[in-house]
């Protein structure tokens, strides 16, 4: 039973990523990078390290990043947005490691990967440093977002601890 | 919260804003440099209306130059985010066109801020 019911939430929590992500698609694009998001759905990302673990939340994540480049994306949106989800999980698993943080700085750090990671990819990519202009803003936002994540967890996770019973 | 949580917070926007505001804050540009895996491939003078078109290996993009303002304005790339960047004009800002590697660029010969210390 317990399987069962942790392949549910799972699936509840990728469904709710897919639902962010296609409500980020309706935000208009202020970098020109494909895929490039402000980083609503890795709020279910982030719950689902805080429930369950990293293993857990990589796969939340990774479907997540599948389904929607399928459903809103392309193939190049796909990479870019493995790219910085790669490094940001990294990065979140890094710091919650050493218990430093709440969930809201470990938030705002894989915001700040996140960022990080696909504007090196796109600056790789066409190998030009002009798309650092952007960074700045990019930042400012997705910051934003890093924090209303992290606080969103920090209050959801203690009192969601009983579905893992 | 923890107060490490506050001080990294506080960290970036105290970096963020200043810096962001700097880049809101420069002067326009003159020329546009067009770019091509990274390569010149050509320069255009901004105060010179014209639309012109580029075309590599990955697709092509085309290019509008009117009242000192550049966008793309028609290109074969997927997303399209090139043409929804729309008109730029500020000095270092960029239209990039990823799936085709390519990117406009503005650039100055003059100052590069609007308040400059006397």
């Amino acid at each position: 039973m317990k399987k069962v019911n942790k392949i549910t939430f799972l699936g509840l929590f990728t469904a709710m990523a897919l639902i962010l992500s296609f409500l980020e698609t309706l935000i208009p694009n202020i970098v020109p990078i494909p895929g490039f998001k402000i980083g609503l759905a890795n709020f279910a990302v982030l719950m689902a390290l805080y429930l369950y673990g990293f293993k857990e939340a990589l796969i939340v994540d990774l479907v997540r990043i599948l389904l929607s480049a399928i459903l809103f994306g392309s193939f190049f949106s796909f990479f870019y947005a493995l790219s910085g989800a790669a490094l940001a999980l990294t990065i979140e698993l890094i710091i919650k490691k050493t218990d430093k943080f709440s969930p809201v700085g470990v938030s705002v750090f894989g915001a700040i990967f996140h960022n990080l990671g696909q504007f090196l990819l796109a600056g790789f990519i066409i190998r030009s440093l002009g798309i650092f202009y952007y960074l700045p803003f990019t930042l400012i936002f997705c910051i934003l977002t890093g924090f209303f994540n992290g606080y969103l967890v920090t209050i959801l996770k203690d009192r969601l601890k009983n579905i893992k019973k | 919260m923890k107060k490490s949580d506050l001080i990294l917070i506080a960290i970036a926007v105290i970096i963020l804003i200043p810096i962001a505001l700097l880049l809101v804050n420069t002067k326009s540009g003159d020329k546009a440099l067009v770019k091509s895996d990274g390569q010149t491939i050509d320069v255009l003078d901004l105060s010179v209306d014209g639309t012109y078109r580029y075309e590599n290996k990955y697709g092509f993009n085309i290019v509008e130059v009117r009242d000192k303002n550049v966008r793309v304005i028609e290109a074969d790339c997927p997303g399209h985010d090139c043409i929804n960047k729309g008109f730029i004009k500020r000095n270092n800002e960029s239209v990039i066109c990823l799936p085709h590697h390519f990117e406009v660029i503005i650039s100055s010969d003059k100052e590069e801020y609007d308040v400059v210390v006397q």
